[in-house]
């Protein structure tokens, strides 16, 4: 519940302080949002199986989106461009899936 | 990443949530803050990336290097194509501006040429400067042949078109006698005969005064005087309608020779 609420007041924040992203996290930040989501989900994911701790969380979290975002950059080093960065979207897209069916499984027990 | 439910059940087998020890309780509180903290994060960068995500220019400024370098390239491709195309239809414009052009050019030499041939023809009253000629002749003694060499002396001077009394003369006008009455036309000529010229005043009149000229021939018959006036304006009335042409047809353009094409 109060992670909910944490999440609620930093949109809202966002939403009144209208940060304007710099130019040069530009492409890093659509894959770090995706990162963060995929922890997100993992965490409720790990809430409804009764296995969540704060620790990993914070852990995925962090490691998540560095990772993410460390991709996109050598990507973008090593001349592949935006592929490496679909590649991560990709792959988070897939266990932010996979997640989302554990708690719907939790959610509607089927 | 290690969110993986494997390393989850790991942590808890390690550390289970509910036997922690008092001695953690400190260290609980920050992780639930650090949590809460990581949530509102979250919120915030999704509300940044959605807004930053708005707008062709944000839009532009989140592409990489590469995608940049295609978007402008297909872009300067568009414009070097829509370039030409303003460049071709600049060309088209400026060719039918010309043409109209030339054919109002073409235009206004034929509507000339009209007016000329219509003033020839006599079907439009023509005006300018000229010379009117009055002929009193009481006891009706000046031949056709007199008026026939007046008319000529008047052409050969420049004179571009004729009127005597109120008909114009044309290219089939003749004078003629009926009855000892001069006609002109089949109109009959009473005296006093005014010619009006419309042409260069000063060459008709001069022609027509030459000694032994188209003057003196007239007032060599006994009685008759004449007047000559130079006028800066006067004008001849119109054909009251075009002489049609009944044997005449004009020789087919490609079976004409060379020299008769002029004029």
């Amino acid at each position: 519940m109060i992670p909910l609420v944490a999440l609620l007041i930093g949109a809202l924040l966002g939403l009144l302080l209208q940060p304007t992203v710099p130019a040069v996290l530009a492409p890093y930040l659509p894959v770090a949002v995706v990162a963060a989501l995929d922890a997100i989900f993992g965490g409720v994911r790990a809430r409804l199986d009764g296995t969540f701790s704060e620790r990993v969380f914070l852990i995925s979290f962090v490691t998540n989106v560095i990772l993410a975002v460390f991709l996109v950059y050598l990507g973008d080093q090593i001349g592949v461009g935006s592929d490496l960065s679909t590649a991560v979207v990709v792959v988070l897209g897939i266990r932010i899936f996979t997640n989302l069916a554990s708690i719907r499984r939790h959610v509607f027990r089927v | 990443m290690s969110s993986g439910s494997e390393q989850i059940v790991d942590e808890l087998v390690a550390e289970p949530p509910r036997a922690h020890p008092p001695a953690h309780a400190e260290r609980r509180l920050g992780l639930r803050v650090a949590t809460a903290l990581a949530c509102a994060v979250l919120g915030f960068l999704l509300v940044a990336q959605v807004r930053a995500a708005e707008g062709l220019g944000d839009r532009l400024a989140g592409e990489r290097e590469e995608d940049l370098a295609r978007i402008l390239s297909d872009l300067s491709a568009q414009s070097d194509r829509l370039q030409g195309e303003i460049t071709e239809l600049r060309l088209t414009l400026a060719l039918f501006e010309s043409s109209a052009e030339s054919e109002e050019l073409a235009l206004r030499s034929l509507q000339r040429r009209l007016d000329d041939l219509r003033i020839l023809a006599g079907t439009v009253p023509a005006e300018g400067p000229g010379v009117q000629l009055t002929v009193d002749d009481p006891d009706g003694l000046v031949t056709q042949a007199d008026l026939v060499d007046t008319v000529q002396e008047l052409r050969d001077a420049g004179a571009e078109a004729i009127a005597v009394n109120s008909t114009r003369l044309i290219a089939s006008s003749a004078f003629t006698t009926r009855n000892g009455r001069l006609l002109v036309d089949g109109q009959p000529l009473d005296s006093p005969i005014r010619i009006f010229a419309v042409g260069p005043a000063e060459t008709m009149a001069k022609a027509l005064g030459i000694p032994g000229g188209a003057i003196d021939t007239l007032q060599s018959s006994p009685g008759v005087t004449t007047t000559v006036e130079s006028l800066a304006q006067l004008s001849v009335p119109a054909r009251a309608e075009a002489q049609p042409f009944v044997f005449g047809r004009p020789v087919p353009a490609e079976e004409r020779s060379p020299q008769d094409q002029s004029g």
